[in-house]
């Protein structure tokens, strides 16, 4: 298969920069994955954690998340490719401060409905 | 000049790292698939969950099973998609280990990493539809 316009420009990237840049993208996906595990692994084993309809939308919160995160994980890929092929500076992101927001947050809030469970 | 020359070998072993990132992407994507498993397989069992569910169907009924199964199909199609991928890259990157000088050989090809993308999206999906039809 043809590899897009942006893959053809600029020179290839030394290997171990598009590795790296590879397993990165990895660790976002796996992320993504732990969200969506997380959310019915608390749907399923964890089903008196909140009322349901609190529960339900909880969950599905951080399964959109998840879906979210793994369509970013793959655009920063290709964002971060082009400016490694043409010699940019790396494009900045806020992807690590929303994650760590997000990350934190949902801590806070099951930690939260762990302590008021009757 | 007896010493043979060794082949090109990354001291970073980025190859062999990069291979094992994808094995630990495709257990996590098997984890997540195998929960929405479990709540077909309760779902058909007839078990009823421990609290009331927010179900939209009524626990039990041939909707609610039939809807189950379905997400539990999807997921388990995105993970085989995942390690097809991560089987093919694996492949890739031992036989790149060889070539390291051209960088042609070893770094990913985009469609794979659309692809994996997709399939996360997709394992996603299936796990929301789960969690609205009520595990």
């Amino acid at each position: 298969m043809r590899e897009p316009a942006w893959r053809r420009t600029g020179t290839m990237p030394d290997y171990r920069f598009s590795l790296a840049n590879e397993r990165t993208f990895l660790a976002w996906v796996r992320t993504a994955l732990a969200l969506l595990a997380g959310a019915v692994a608390i749907d399923q084993l964890a089903p008196e954690i909140a009322p349901p309809v609190v529960r339900i939308i909880l969950c599905m919160v951080l399964a959109l998340i998840g879906a979210v995160l793994a369509v970013v994980s793959y655009r920063r890929w290709a964002h971060q490719e082009q400016a490694m092929r043409n010699d940019e500076e790396l494009p900045h992101s806020w992807l690590m401060l929303g994650m760590t927001i997000v990350v934190s947050l949902a801590a806070i809030v099951f930690a939260v409905l762990i302590m008021v469970r009757p | 000049m007896g010493a043979t020359h060794a082949p090109a070998r990354d001291p970073g072993l980025q190859p062999e790292r990069t291979a094992l990132a994808w094995r630990r992407t495709v257990m996590s994507a098997i984890i997540a698939s195998v929960l929405i498993w479990r709540g077909w397989i309760q779902a058909l069992a007839g078990t009823q969950t421990a609290a009331e569910s927010a179900s939209l169907i009524g626990q039990g009924s041939p909707a609610h099973i039939v809807g189950l199964g379905i997400c539990a199909v999807v997921a388990s199609v995105t993970t085989i998609i995942l390690v097809m991928c991560s089987v093919v890259r694996i492949r890739l990157l031992h036989a790149g280990v060889g070539v390291l000088e051209s960088s042609a050989h070893i770094t990913v090809p985009t469609l794979m990493v659309r692809t994996a993308s997709a399939a996360i999206v997709a394992l996603a999906l299936a796990t929301m539809c789960a969690m609205a039809l009520g595990i």
